[in-house]
């Protein structure tokens, strides 16, 4: 431990290690830089900021952040019957809190068109671990939206965000 | 008969003794796991089974012993104790019927802990013949008439890798389960569920009874086979690889996930994160870390009774698991800053991935700081030979060139489809992982580059120095081992020594400068010291040098002409 500082103002007869030292040093600032502007940066953004609730992204955004939260209810008040319908009579398949608690939902684009209306997402999930730190595993996925009773409604969600996985569901 | 002839008939002979040990002994426990499950059948029968081994058995046994017999007497010939294929089929054999030994009796142990013994026949009929066919071998091994001359040391070697590694992960998992125990008792979480097999403290004394076998395998090899005092090629590979290597991958490793998870404890832990979920990696890594740093930390100082190659491989093999985990915690903080550029509807931030990335950093750095020492390694004296150093720098190189090429792919792929029109998510979200990757590449080849540049400039410096020698032919009359050291420590030459016969030198003629002005015999005359040999290469500009050494104080350097 001590090695690192024995011979540190050893100086050079062959006036070669400059090159190298110097290299070091930025290489150093660099990486410091990169992580105090990360941080400041990550940590000064809160949640994610909320869109406007009556657009198909909103009730996305609505939807999938009750669904994170366990509001099993909330979120299903976002669906259309036809989907509710469809998540009563399926048997489903659960997934772990673990693995929707590690999800974070990225919005892609937003296309509407007259009635109906498609919001492509990247679900990304983290999985903390493995010898070289965390690593995250990212799936496109969209929401078809349709209008009803003056608002949006999800019509159809990603396999593995929707509701009725083998949830509680309210009668 | 011709080598070409003897050789492959002995491939055949060991392959064929290989495989009907095996039978035999397969047929054999075959037959002894009946003999004692007898009298359980309650309907059907075994019969097929029985048929099988004892097919095995009659037919494998007696043909393995008259083979046997044959080749142990023809071992009493020096030529054939001396051949490859005997010293691989005892090697073979006895890492085998080691492993399978093992594993059977210690699985034997494990489940009567658990009370799940439901087939101890099997286990104790194949670890008992197992077993027997292992002392067999081991005594063929070191019969002092017949044992092989060939890698003589690799049942050691392999044995006592086998036997840390069982030794290492096992002793890791009885911790772990450890530790998930403690943690649930000492936070009052709830237990953790899908543990099969009654009661947790079972599980952990199986696997602690695992890892107490493979200690003990390890133990024996290294202590009573003598593997601690092996100097080979073979076991400093095996104690670098598995001692250093996997044992640093494993602490920093264990280190890195344990530092995340206490991270994400104290600032990224919201209101309703179950705990349980939040701390499950925590016992795996603090184990992984205890056992990996435990097997480094014994290995580390018995590097240094090794070669000057194998302590430089220690230190550099260090040096890059820890580089490769600071470089890689660099790319995920890039990733995670990037990752702002895309609009979140919901769920963690990118505080998780940023957290996972400084954590990896804070363990990685420190580490390749203290292992490679950057404000001391450019004064390090730089030699041809051993050239572990600049291996290692173009082996950074190579790897950072493969995961450049790569990311480029991927970056230019998603660059193509945005301008194509094909993707309209925004761009920066989707290459932000490689980039992060590339920009940690870049930072790490940046400065390998430039070390790597000095010691060119270094070494160019030396051959114009005269210091150019690269091959050095040592003839020497008595013991050359400590010229041949000056040498290659100054040159860094490859030193090749061949003795003196040991004549009477009276008629060679003695050079009159170095002749003593008195008559005495050269050979009475202390010899040179290596100082002087030094000396003597001085100023010598050929790559290869013949050397001529005594009698009495007599140094003859002659330059090779290429």
């Amino acid at each position: 431990m001590a090695e690192g500082g024995e011979r540190p103002g050893s100086s050079d007869p062959r006036g070669g290690r400059r090159g190298p030292g110097r290299v070091l040093v930025v290489v150093l600032a660099a990486i410091g830089v990169l992580v105090v502007a990360s941080l400041v940066l990550v940590l000064s953004r809160g949640g994610p900021e909320p869109m406007d609730p009556a657009s198909p992204e909103g009730v996305v955004q609505r939807y999938s952040q009750a669904l994170i939260d366990g509001d099993m209810a909330s979120a299903e008040s976002l669906l259309t019957d036809r989907l509710r319908e469809v998540c009563r009579s399926s048997s489903g398949y659960s997934t772990s809190p673990e693995y929707i608690e590690s999800l974070r939902i990225e919005l892609l684009s937003t296309a509407v068109r007259e009635e109906r209306a498609t919001v492509r997402v990247a679900v990304v999930q983290t999985s903390p671990g493995g010898p070289f730190g965390p690593s995250e595993y990212s799936t496109e996925s969209s929401f078809q939206l349709v209008r009803a009773d003056g608002g949006w409604r999800i019509d159809t969600a990603p396999p593995m965000l929707q509701v009725c996985q083998g949830k509680v569901i309210a009668p | 008969m011709s080598t070409a002839t003897a050789a492959v008939r002995r491939i055949i002979v060991y392959v064929l003794l290989a495989a009907l040990v095996v039978i035999a002994a397969s047929g054999l426990s075959g037959l002894m796991a009946l003999a004692l499950d007898a009298g359980t059948v309650l309907a059907g029968s075994r019969r097929q089974e029985l048929a099988l081994s004892l097919a095995f058995a009659v037919i494998g046994g007696p043909l393995a012993g008259l083979l046997w017999w044959f080749v142990w007497k023809r071992l009493a010939d020096p030529s054939e104790r001396d051949s490859m294929g005997w010293g691989l089929y005892v090697s073979g054999l006895y890492v085998y019927s080691l492993i399978t030994a093992a594993s059977q009796l210690l699985a034997l142990a494990a489940a009567l802990i658990r009370g799940e013994a439901r087939d101890w026949e099997d286990l104790v009929a194949g670890g008992v013949v197992w077993a027997a066919l292992w002392a067999w071998h081991r005594w063929m091994w070191r019969h002092p008439g017949r044992g092989p001359l060939r890698l003589r040391e690799v049942p050691t070697v392999l044995g006592g890798v086998y036997g840390l590694i069982l030794g290492a992960s096992l002793a890791a998992a009885a911790l772990t389960s450890l530790f998930r125990q403690a943690l649930v008792a000492l936070l009052d979480l709830p237990a953790p569920i899908g543990e099969p097999g009654g009661s947790w403290w079972s599980s952990t004394l199986a696997s602690a009874v695992w890892a107490a076998g493979g200690i003990g395998i390890w133990a024996w090899h290294w202590r009573r086979e003598g593997g601690r005092l092996l100097r080979t090629a073979s076991s400093d590979v095996a104690l670098i690889m598995v001692g250093i290597f996997a044992a640093s991958v494993a602490a920093l490793g264990g280190a890195g996930t344990a530092l995340f998870t206490l991270l994400r404890l104290a600032f990224d832990r919201e209101q309703g994160d179950a705990l349980a979920s939040l701390l499950s990696p925590l016992p795996p890594a603090l184990a992984a870390a205890g056992v990996g740093w435990l097997v480094w930390a014994y290995h580390r100082p018995l590097v240094h009774g090794r070669s000057v190659a194998a302590q430089q491989a220690a230190r550099l093999v260090t040096s890059a698991v820890a580089l490769v985990g600071a470089a890689s915690g660099i790319g995920v903080i890039v990733n995670a800053a990037l990752s702002l550029a895309a609009p979140t509807l919901a769920g963690a931030n990118a505080r998780t991935l940023l957290l996972g990335g400084i954590a990896s950093l804070a363990v990685g750095g420190p580490v390749w700081w203290l292992v490679w020492r950057p404000t001391t390694v450019l004064d390090e004296p730089i030699t041809l030979r051993p050239p572990g150093r600049r291996v290692y720098l173009v082996v950074i190189f190579g790897a950072s060139a493969i995961a450049a090429l790569v990311t480029l792919l991927v970056i230019g792929y998603q660059i193509f489809q945005t301008v194509l029109g094909e993707q309209d998510a925004p761009l920066i979200g989707r290459i932000r992982a490689p980039l992060g990757v590339l920009v940690a590449t870049a930072l790490a080849a940046g400065y390998h580059f430039a070390v790597w540049r000095h010691d060119r400039a270094v070494l160019a410096g030396q051959l114009r120095a005269g210091r150019g020698i690269d091959r050095v032919i040592l003839v020497s009359p008595s013991d050359a081992e400590p010229y041949a050291r000056a040498i290659a420590d100054a040159t860094g030459a490859a030193v090749t020594v061949w003795r003196r016969a040991a004549q009477p030198l009276l008629a060679t003629p003695v050079p009159a400068e170095t002749a003593a002005p008195e008559a005495r015999p050269a050979d009475v005359l202390p010899p040179p010291s290596p100082g002087d040999l030094l000396q003597a290469l001085e100023g010598l500009t050929a790559r290869r040098v013949l050397v001529l050494l005594g009698p009495g104080p007599r140094i003859e350097a002659v330059p090779l002409a290429e």
